[in-house]
Formats: C-alpha cells, sequence, structure tokens
C-alpha cells in the first residue's frame, strides 16, 4: 500500500445538473509529491479539487469513477467517515484567504478549534497555534494570535490559512489557486512557504492555478485541463518545455512571460503564431512628441479621509487620513502607451480616478488635451470627457446590468450629443471594430464572458472617438489567451486611431510587450519612471528591483532547494 | 473557457423567459393563482355574489355552509360568502394603495437622501430611523381616534409606518449604485446626474423593491383585517376581513365557523402573495436567475 499513489482519480465523471464538468479524469498524486493542476476559467480545475474533499455543490453528480485516497474510494464513504478525513488527512487552502477565515473570531480562537481532535489543553493547543504562525513567517505570533482576520493584512491572512491546513499534519494539501488575489511579491513569498512546508512535512499536495509560471517553482507533475478533461499530464519540465498536445502548447505560446523579446503583439489563441515573434523596435512613430502631449499631470495629491458626521459637527478631527497618491507628476503623449504599476493599494487606481475626474484631488493639476480638470463644474466638464475614455477594472460589472450590449456602446454618442443617424448600424460598427459578432447587440451583460465583455468595454470606450483611454487592470480576470487578443485588439486601435493610452496593472509580464514607458508607483509616490525597456533591463529603485525579480523568480525554472532558502519570511519592503 | 460555447447556450433573457421560470416554480404558479382569483373575486363580487352582502335574514342567522349561503351566514343573517368577495375589495385596496404610496414615497426619499448633500441624508436616516421605532399597532391606536375610523385613516396609517423601511433600502441600495463600476463608467462618458439616477441606478432598484412590496402585499392585508377588527379601521356594516372576522368574535359562543369562515380568505391571501413574492425574487434577481 506504502508504495502506491496516494491519490488515484480514475476515470472520474461529473456534471453540473446535466452539464458535463468532468469528463474520464484520470491521474496519480503520488506520495509527497505536488501535482499542478493547470487550465482556464470553466476548465474543470477547482472542481476536481472539491471532488476529492466531497464539498461539491448539491448539483453536482459523480457518474462514473473512483477517487482512491490511500487505497480507499472517497466517493463510496459516509459523511462521517469524510469529515473524520477532511481537516485532519486532507486540507485545503482557498483563493479568498478573508473569506476561508471566520471573521467574528479571533485567529488564535480559530487555530485552536481545529485541533479539537486533539486531547490536549488549552493552554498547549494555543502554544502550537503560536509556534505554527512563527514557522509561516507571521510576526509577533503570540500578539497576532488576539486579532480578528481583517485586522491582517492579505499576505499574512493566507499565510494563517495555510498554518491552519498544515496544522493538522495532512497527507493532502490542496491549494486552490492560493495566490490569486495577492501580488506578486507576496505571491513569491506564499509559494515560497508551500514549497518549504510540503519539502518539511513530505506531504502531497495538489496546487490548482491557472498560471503556468508557477508551475516550474512549486510542482513535480502537472495535468493540464480543458472543458473538464484531461489534455496532458506529466513532469512539469517535460510538459511545459515539449508539450504534446496542441491545447498546452498553446498554453505555453499564449503566456507572455514565455515570450523572450519584447513584442508589441501578443500570441493568441487562435494561432497567429509568428506575430508574437514580431520584434519590438525602438520607440514607434506611432508616438507624437513634438505636440503637446494629451494628458499631463502635476503635483497630484490625493488624500482619502473619514469623518463620522457627529464627531465632525463636535469638531474632532478626521478618524482617519490616508495619502492615497504624493506628488504625482507624469504625462502621456498622443499615441503612446504608459503603464502605472504597483501594488494593490500603491495609488495606482486612484490617479486613474482623478484623471477621469471622479476623485477630487487635494492639490495638482491635471491637464487633458491643454484644458485644466480639477476644480471644473460637471457641465464644464462635459466637452472633455467625450476626449477621455476608461476602462474599469470588474468587466461585466462596469457595464450597466438593464442595458443591452448595443445601447451600452452608443450610449456615449448620446451623452454627448453626437449626430447618430441611425443607433443599431452604429452599435453593429463598433462590435465589428472590436471584433463581436452582430448579434452580440441583444444580450445583457451577465450573458458575456470576461473576455466578451472586457470588448464590449473597449467598443463602448472608443464609440465618442476619445484621444485618450485610461484602462484599468485591462487583463484582470481573463484568461491567457484571450489576454493576449483584447492587447493586441488595444495595439491595433491604437495604431489607427492614434489613442493616447494609460494602463494601470500589476501584471508586468504584460506591461514589458505593451507600454512605452513605465512608471513604478510604491505607496502613492512615483519611485521610477523610464522607457520600459530600460526599467526591465536595469531598475534603479531597489522597490522596482524587488518587483522584477519576484516576477521573474515566478518564471525562471525550477531551481535548487538550496538556492530556495529563507524565501518564504515575510520581507521588510524598502522605504520610498 | 469556450466562450462561444457559453454564450450560445444562454437564452435572452425575455419577458417570456422570465414569465416562464415563475410559471415553472410550483410555489410562483400557486401564488399565481391564488392572487388573479383574489383579484377577479373582488373585482367582480357584484357579478358573483350570490346575496346582497348588507341584506339581513334573522331568520336564518348563524346557518352553516350550504349551498344557498357557502360559508354560511353571520348573526343578522347576512351571507358570509358574498360579504368576504366585497371584502376582498376593501383589502385589495388598502394593499395596493398603501404598499404603493409607500413604495412610491419611500422611493423618492431614499434617492434624495442617497443622492443628495450629507447633511440632507442625516436628516432623513434620523427621521426615517425614528419612524421605524413604532409599532403599526400601537401606532394606529394612538392617531386613528383623532382622523376617525375609516378606509382613508386606514391607509394613511399603513403608509406611514411602511414607507420608512422602504426609503432605507432605497437609500442603502443607491449608495452602493453610486459607487458601482457602470455608474462611475456613465459618469465618466458624462451622463448627467438624471442621466445616472434615472437609467442607470432606477432599474436596478425598482426591481428589488416590486418585490419587497409584493412580500408586504399580505402583511397590509392582515393589519387591515387587524386594525378593522381593534375598531381603528373600516366601520362596521361595511364588509371588511377584519370585520367578518370581529363579529366572529363577538358570536363564538353560538358558532365557532363564523371565526373559521372569516380566517379563511387572510389565510390564502397571505399565502398567494407571499409565495408570489418569494417566487419573484427568484426569478428576476439575477444572480439567482439562472438557477433552472
Amino acid at each position: 500500500m506504502a508504495d502506491g499513489a496516494l491519490v488515484e482519480i480514475a476515470d472520474l465523471t461529473l456534471s453540473y445538473a446535466g452539464v458535463p464538468a468532468l469528463r474520464s479524469v484520470t491521474f496519480d498524486v503520488g506520495r509527497g509529491r505536488v501535482t499542478g493542476i493547470v487550465g482556464e476559467s470553466g476548465s474543470g480545475k477547482s472542481t476536481l479539487g472539491a471532488a476529492i474533499l466531497r464539498l461539491l455543490p448539491p448539483a453536482a453528480r459523480v457518474s462514473a469513477g473512483r477517487i482512491l485516497f490511500d487505497g480507499r474510494d472517497l466517493l463510496s464513504l459516509s459523511q462521517r467517515e469524510m469529515r473524520a478525513l477532511r481537516g485532519a488527512r486532507i486540507s485545503f487552502v482557498s483563493q479568498d484567504p478573508l473569506r476561508a477565515l471566520m471573521p467574528t473570531l479571533t485567529i488564535g480562537r480559530q487555530m485552536t478549534e481545529i485541533q479539537f481532535r486533539r486531547g490536549d489543553g488549552a493552554r498547549r493547543k494555543r502554544l502550537r497555534a503560536a509556534e505554527m504562525l512563527d514557522r509561516v513567517g507571521v510576526p509577533n505570533p503570540e500578539q497576532r494570535l488576539r486579532a480578528y482576520p481583517h485586522e491582517l493584512s492579505g499576505g499574512q491572512r493566507q499565510r494563517v490559512s495555510i498554518a491552519m491546513a498544515m496544522m493538522m499534519q495532512p497527507d493532502l494539501l490542496i491549494a486552490d489557486e492560493p495566490t490569486t488575489a495577492l501580488d506578486a511579491t507576496l505571491e513569491a513569498q506564499i509559494i515560497a512557504l508551500l514549497r518549504e512546508l510540503q519539502d518539511e512535512a513530505g506531504c502531497a499536495m495538489l496546487f490548482v492555478t491557472h498560471d503556468l509560471g508557477l508551475l516550474p517553482e512549486l510542482c513535480d507533475e502537472v495535468v493540464v485541463m480543458e472543458s473538464g478533461e484531461v489534455r496532458e499530464s506529466g513532469p512539469v519540465e517535460r510538459v511545459l518545455t515539449e508539450p504534446v498536445s496542441d491545447y498546452t502548447r498553446m498554453l505555453v505560446r499564449c503566456d507572455p512571460a514565455r515570450v523572450g523579446q519584447k513584442t508589441r503583439r501578443l500570441p493568441t489563441r487562435s494561432g497567429n503564431p509568428d506575430v508574437g515573434d514580431v520584434p519590438w523596435l525602438g520607440p514607434p512613430e506611432r508616438i507624437l512628441r513634438h505636440d503637446p502631449p494629451m494628458l499631463v499631470v502635476e503635483g497630484l495629491d490625493v488624500t482619502f479621509r473619514r469623518r463620522s458626521w457627529l464627531r465632525g459637527a463636535l469638531g474632532a478631527q478626521s478618524d482617519f487620513i490616508v495619502q492615497a497618491v504624493k506628488g504625482a507628476s507624469f504625462s502621456v503623449a498622443h499615441g503612446e502607451t504608459v503603464a502605472i504599476v504597483g501594488e494593490s493599494g500603491s495609488g495606482k487606481t486612484t490617479i486613474a480616478r482623478s484623471v477621469l475626474a471622479l476623485q477630487e484631488p487635494d492639490r495638482g493639476s491635471i491637464g487633458i488635451g491643454g484644458v485644466e480638470v480639477v476644480g471644473r463644474s460637471p457641465r464644464e466638464l462635459r466637452p472633455v470627457r467625450r476626449r477621455v475614455a476608461m476602462m474599469f477594472q470588474d468587466p461585466i460589472g462596469s457595464l450597466s446590468p438593464r442595458f443591452t450590449v448595443g445601447s451600452l456602446v452608443t450610449e456615449p454618442m448620446l451623452i454627448h450629443g453626437i449626430p447618430v443617424p441611425d443607433r443599431e448600424r452604429e452599435a453593429m460598427r463598433l462590435l465589428d471594430l472590436v471584433g463581436l459578432d452582430a448579434r452580440f447587440a441583444e444580450r445583457y451583460p451577465h450573458e458575456l464572458s470576461g473576455g466578451e465583455a472586457r470588448r464590449v468595454g473597449v467598443a463602448r470606450a472608443l464609440s465618442s472617438s476619445p484621444e485618450l483611454l485610461v484602462a484599468d487592470e485591462p487583463t484582470a480576470g481573463l484568461d491567457l489567451s484571450i489576454q493576449g487578443e483584447l492587447l493586441n485588439l488595444l495595439a491595433e486601435i491604437q495604431e489607427q486611431m492614434g489613442l493616447a493610452i494609460l494602463i494601470i496593472t500589476h501584471n508586468l509580464a504584460v506591461v514589458r510587450h505593451i507600454s512605452d514607458r513605465t512608471i513604478v508607483m510604491y505607496r502613492g509616490e512615483f519611485v521610477e519612471e523610464g522607457s520600459t525597456e530600460a526599467l526591465f533591463r536595469n531598475p534603479r529603485h531597489e522597490y522596482t528591483r524587488m518587483l522584477l525579480s519576484a516576477s521573474r523568480h515566478l518564471q525562471s525554472a525550477a531551481r535548487a532547494p538550496a538556492d530556495r532558502g529563507n524565501e518564504g519570511a515575510e520581507r521588510p519592503l524598502p522605504d520610498p | 473557457m469556450n466562450a462561444t460555447v457559453k454564450t450560445a447556450t444562454v437564452p435572452a433573457p425575455s419577458r417570456d423567459a422570465a414569465w416562464r421560470r415563475l410559471m415553472r416554480d410550483p410555489m410562483g404558479l400557486f401564488g399565481f393563482v391564488i392572487v388573479s382569483a383574489l383579484a377577479a373575486s373582488a373585482l367582480f363580487a357584484h357579478v358573483i355574489a350570490p346575496h346582497d352582502p348588507n341584506a339581513i335574514d334573522i331568520a336564518n342567522r348563524f346557518a352553516l355552509p350550504s349551498g344557498d349561503h357557502f360559508l354560511g351566514t353571520d348573526q343578522l343573517g347576512r351571507d358570509v360568502f358574498s360579504r368576504t368577495l366585497y371584502g376582498g375589495r376593501i383589502a385589495l385596496i388598502v394593499a395596493l394603495v398603501s404598499t404603493g404610496s409607500a413604495a412610491a414615497i419611500g422611493l423618492v426619499i431614499g434617492l434624495v437622501a442617497a443622492y443628495g448633500p450629507r447633511a440632507v441624508d442625516n436628516a432623513i436616516v434620523l427621521v426615517l430611523d425614528t419612524m421605524r421605532c413604532y409599532p403599526t399597532i400601537i401606532f394606529a391606536l394612538a392617531v386613528g381616534p383623532l382622523f376617525g375610523a375609516g378606509l382613508g385613516t386606514v391607509i394613511a396609517i399603513m403608509v406611514v409606518t411602511t414607507f420608512p423601511f422602504y426609503g432605507r433600502i432605497v437609500r442603502t441600495q443607491t449608495l452602493a449604485l453610486k459607487k458601482a463600476e457602470f455608474v462611475l463608467s456613465a459618469q465618466s462618458s458624462g451622463a448627467s446626474a438624471a442621466r445616472l439616477v434615472f437609467l442607470h441606478m432606477l432599474p436596478n432598484i425598482i426591481g428589488p423593491l416590486l418585490i419587497l412590496a409584493s412580500m408586504d402585499i399580505p402583511i397590509v392585508i392582515a393589519a387591515e383585517a387587524g386594525l378593522s377588527f381593534l375598531g381603528v379601521g373600516v366601520k362596521p356594516p361595511t364588509p371588511s376581513w377584519g370585520i367578518i372576522l370581529d363579529e366572529g368574535y363577538r358570536s363564538v359562543q353560538h358558532t365557532s365557523w363564523l371565526v373559521v369562515a372569516a380566517g379563511i380568505p387572510l389565510v390564502l391571501s397571505t399565502l398567494g402573495f407571499t409565495f408570489l413574492g418569494e417566487a419573484l425574487r427568484d426569478t428576476f434577481d439575477p444572480k439567482l436567475g439562472r438557477r433552472f
């Protein structure tokens, strides 16, 4: 028994209310091995993790197959037997650490609670919880035990979930996209921590991800899934370098981090394989440097305050002041793409909202095409707004839910009184421009996939023929293949229309390919600015170096364990 | 994954589809049948009713149900079935008029609070929260006698005690929507305040509000009966369900049947509106919309 695989999944077929989610899935997870499951949204990778824990939604039906865990078929166990396994021999780390932790109990309470299977006294349990927190690199564990989940940072919360999952020394750890909600630097630390703990405990791990870059860093074997089927499986090294299935080849090809050279276009799902090889040759003519820039921001300061009205009336100070942006100055020329990169909370989005006059700055000036925006009334802003368009973070949430796609894309024209003889034809033209079929005009936002909604967002943004496009995390929530298509579309449109583009993102792999200049933002300040080429080749500021090394580190091939050292620990960040 | 396949299989959300979903839900169908039967019987009470609801026939008082009197007769020998039909009119008028006005007032006040200046918001919230503290019945007993019993008083009391709830909900919804990306998106493309409120926010508020109102109707019907029972509502010869119940209660030593007969329409209508309201919520909530 001991030499067999820990988990043997054979011919597993599962459907949600009649819609197949998994089809004849077969693979093994060896004892002490890390198996990665990679796939795009809807591939069934998360369903697989839930199936092993038997925590599927009620609509799920398993029609065939077996899940053998240490020789026992999990599908035939009673709920009671399953409960004995969950948390003790099989444990789980989820994507969203805030929702995975109980908000109304302290960390310490939750960490002692899960030791209920042990007969130890409360003090012993608490001690063990503190040791475990220390092990996962949470500073001041004793004090942290008294904290509530919302008092911890995102990275710390994920460390706590990992600590809780590892505390009972499980044989199998299932991690479902554990770093998706985290920034690049935190992601690198959490991956290193998982690797360390896994080495130490010798447990097996099932690591679910959509990010190919994470695989070599952590996994021994990989299973590639698409539409509920296993497309390919094998050792990571082999699958990534010599993929056998077309699907894996496509995934590998579409990963912007794997396109060695800086290119303007990215490879996409539908092919066009040589597009990725078109090298990027210096600053192109599309950038009109001699003209006055489209966007000029000078000395921008934005502060957020919160003060309860009652205390305000009594003359109290604000309870809460955050300086989100400190003295930001930059410009974007016609035809140029500028990227602002930084971790979440660094103030990137605040800059975008200030440019769109959705956020009133405390100080500074914002000029759009030579017109000052700060301090203008909505009426005065209207002609300026026609020249600027924004793509918001959430592709579907930024589309008004009761509007059809057709009326959404033409709404800005209506607002600005742009004469449209035939609204329907105009909608078709815009949809065609972003590569969507005319029948999409009748759809509602909730009927669109993320990629389709993004295209609708682009069409809407373009409808008032703007000169500046502000895109806030344009690739958020998109699968790699679709991400490439969208970015190519933006590049094409920019070339056709001479658009100035300001991109706000934390996706460095993408920035490297599409932006002409890059600004690095850290805790509200610009720490470095320069041509993207130079900045990636020769970062000057310590923080930029850290950011780049974090993302490069993830993309590098698997390294020897000796190299890994103490990378899982929380590192102090430099001062800006 | 397979974006094209996925979207192709999702049907357009026409009103037809929502309607079919509602009818496929057994609770929705049951609620719909009861509510339409109730509405029809109230509307055509003068046609359906076998007797004059106020015709007295002392010789035949306290009769049990028979072919002539489906629900028997009361202490004055009046036909309870006919009185119940006419009582349905009162119940529906009170329910629809007071729920409708309360929701409308709440909508306007909630929008003003959420969209207006901070000081106005604070003032409105203070008033709404204060008013929400009064229990309907206590408020009615305190204020009702001042204005005299009657249909108008009942409606006014119901409106005053329920609109703060609608106002609160509309305000909260609007505040949440104000920060929604699609509203910011419209705002950033230059949409006027009127456009933002009426085209982008209102349609997303009014759906939940209507569902809430439909779930409130049975409460109002029961409250009207309660107020009439307590003597604050509709005055006696008028057949209201509350009055029928009150009269049955007074004659309970003679027969217990009257109390039962008066309770039947109350129970049925409450169930009907509640089921319909809940089915409507399930059908129209976009997040629950795909459960079939």
